[in-house]
């Protein structure tokens, strides 16, 4: 039997229970690791079990069991005014329970305090259990929590996941924010869902979403999304399957996220990276264009230089000579026209200025007025669509140049030429139509060639094969493109987009 | 007549200074007693269309591919619709500046096609390349 402490007035809640004959509890409440007090409201006489003492690291008789050094030494003090008031509330109802930090051996823990009065005794009798660790997990739990929730803001995420039973969808609080919706809806219908979505997008995610049920394949899928205050963004929409115990999809579960900013920055990235790959296929043709070129006329000066060595007569060797000059001063020729092509290059950087198709086309048709009327050729313009572009005044004069130029030269022998020019304003973007009843070019054989440097399709004199080379070179340094259209003996079609 | 001595040759190439080169050296030096240019496939084609010329057609033609209206293999393909036309079918050297791999590979393993030369030629080589097909046809007879 245990005997009582009186020098520290250590109270043992088991000592109590002998001394009332209730021996075979005693070892119950040993074996528990819970702390069991009882307390006397009349003369502030409280007695604490084995497992008090144990619970808050001590041996009985370590520290003093009583009321007020429980108040003062034990209990925390910001935890003393809800306990007290708890304590006080009991009168009015049966049981109260309360979390209270306590000072133990290791420093103040978190126990869950539980009592209830007993009338017999008229006494209160309670428990207290360390429930630290679990505390400390919920106050982790609600922190990282709230790191998630920043974190889906700052990174513009919401969850959502379809139960397949119910083909019911639920958007958490951030998916309903990237939706734009501000009523408090939790489940939607999945079509309800797909429908947030621009028309092209709605069938590739609805077949994700039906594949993700029936085979369990996850997806990742970037979609415009439509939000509900009409704002176009671009979102991302990631899912998995989770599945039952015979791997039939149960729910899936999903994120949405505005994927807006980085989809316009990658949008930007992947345009200049055309850009870059244009300018890079123009330098690579300009360069073959070089060693080609040079390599040919050198070849034939070569050849000359031979043959007027090993030409017997001086008749010969005059005659060769003649030609010698005649090809170094088309190789003279042949390098103004690199040359031509080096300058688009570093012109393109001029300043652009706002200029009238009609005033500078009028220009150029009364610079070529001989060779218009001579052609008997009648020309039609409408700039009535788009009057005006910021363009570089050189280059525009240079392409109509061309253009004009190339359709009187290869004019068809059997009929006036009838040249028409138009502009077009389409998706922000201006376009010239520049079309003639010509000879045309065979598609079939020159579509690659036409724009080539040095490259001709008719017998034609003049021909030096630079115009297009030249145009196409202006229109691309500043952005635009050039195509063609053409039927053999019927006439060509250029369409250029400017900007 | 020798039946490997060469009466009459083409040269067909845009390169009007090349055609003329290759047609002085020949006369200087004697090779051939009948050099025939045209500027493209086209004026070739277009002559041999003509029955008159059937009995002109030359032993041996030296072909440029890139050329306007009709390039070097239009006209090797134009030529196989009409050989039987002929009694002998010319000897084509392609002399060319393309460097393109698919030209070669297609020349090596064309039947009509003696060889691919690569432009610039040096004048030697006119005079190679007529012994390269004599040569040749020595060995076939």
């Amino acid at each position: 039997m245990l005997s009582h402490n009186n020098d520290v007035e250590a109270s043992i809640f088991e000592n109590y229970l002998f001394d009332n004959g209730n021996s075979q509890f005693a070892d119950v409440i040993n074996i528990a690791s819970v702390g069991i007090w009882q307390l006397k409201p009349d003369n502030k006489k409280s007695i604490w079990s084995l497992g008090f003492y144990k619970m808050l690291g001590y041996q009985p008789g370590e520290i003093q069991c009583s009321y007020n050094s429980f108040l003062e030494n034990v209990l925390y003090y910001e935890d003393q005014d809800r306990f007290l008031r708890s304590l006080n509330n009991i009168w009015n109802s049966n049981a109260q329970a309360i979390d209270v930090r306590l000072l133990t051996k290791k420093g103040y823990q978190w126990f869950q305090c539980e009592f209830q009065k007993d009338d017999t005794t008229g006494s209160i009798v309670g428990t207290f259990v360390n429930i630290h660790n679990f505390k400390i997990s919920q106050l982790q739990l609600t922190t990282h929590n709230q790191l998630i929730n920043e974190n889906s803001k700052l990174i513009k995420m919401g969850r959502w996941s379809i139960d397949v039973a119910t083909n019911k969808l639920s958007l958490s609080k951030e998916a309903l924010e990237i939706l734009d919706v501000t009523t408090d809806i939790n489940e939607i219908d999945i079509e309800q869902f797909i429908s947030f979505f621009d028309l092209q997008s709605r069938q590739k995610l609805k077949d994700a979403i039906e594949t993700c049920i029936k085979s369990c394949r996850p997806f990742d899928l970037d979609f415009k999304l439509i939000t509900a205050g009409n704002n176009v963004i671009w979102s991302k929409i990631k899912a998995v399957a989770t599945i039952d115990h015979y791997g039939k999809c149960m729910t899936i579960k999903g994120v949405i996220q505005d994927i807006d900013a980085s989809k316009k920055n990658e949008d930007r990235l992947k345009s200049s990276l055309t850009n870059v790959n244009a300018e890079n296929k123009r330098l690579q043709n300009f360069a073959y264009i070089v060693s080609h070129n040079l390599r040919s006329y050198v070849g034939n000066l070569e050849i000359m230089v031979n043959l007027h060595d090993e030409a017997a007569n001086n008749e010969d060797k005059e005659e060769i000579f003649g030609h010698i000059k005649t090809v170094s001063s088309t190789l003279s020729t042949m390098i103004q026209h690199l040359n031509e092509i080096v300058k688009i290059d570093t012109e393109k950087s001029s300043e652009k200025t706002l200029i009238e198709f009609d005033l500078l086309f009028k220009n150029i048709v009364n610079a070529l007025q001989a060779n218009v009327q001579h052609a008997g050729a009648v020309v039609k313009a409408d700039f009535s669509e788009c009057r005006s572009v910021r363009y570089l005044p050189a280059y525009l004069e240079s392409i109509f140049h061309n253009l004009l130029s190339n359709s009187l030269k290869y004019r068809h022998p059997e009929r006036s030429p009838i040249i028409r020019i138009e502009s077009k304003i389409e998706n922000g973007h201006v376009y010239i139509v520049f079309e003639d009843n010509g000879l045309g070019i065979d598609m079939e054989k020159y579509q690659d060639k036409i724009f080539g440097m040095y490259q001709t399709f008719h017998k034609n004199e003049d021909a030096q094969g630079i115009g297009l080379y030249i145009t196409r070179n202006q229109i691309e340094a500043l952005g635009g493109s050039i195509k063609v259209e053409s039927i053999l003996n019927s006439g060509t079609r250029f369409i250029i987009r400017l900007t | 007549m020798e039946p490997n001595y060469i009466n009459r040759v083409w040269i067909i190439d845009d390169d009007a200074v090349y055609r003329y080169a290759f047609r002085k050296f020949v006369e200087m030096k004697g090779l051939c007693p009948d050099v025939v240019d045209f500027g493209n496939g086209k004026d070739a084609m277009d002559f041999l269309q003509n029955p008159i010329n059937a009995r002109l057609i030359p032993d041996l033609i030296f072909l440029d591919i890139d050329m306007p209206v009709m390039d070097g293999w239009g006209f090797i393909e134009a030529f196989e619709h009409i050989k039987t036309r002929f009694e002998k079918a010319p000897g084509i050297f392609l002399v060319t500046s393309s460097i393109d791999y698919r030209d070669i590979v297609k020349a090596q393993n064309h039947p009509a096609i003696i060889d691919y030369v690569m432009k610039p030629l040096a004048t030697h080589q006119f005079s190679s390349l007529f012994s390269e097909y004599q040569e040749k046809q020595s060995a076939y007879l």
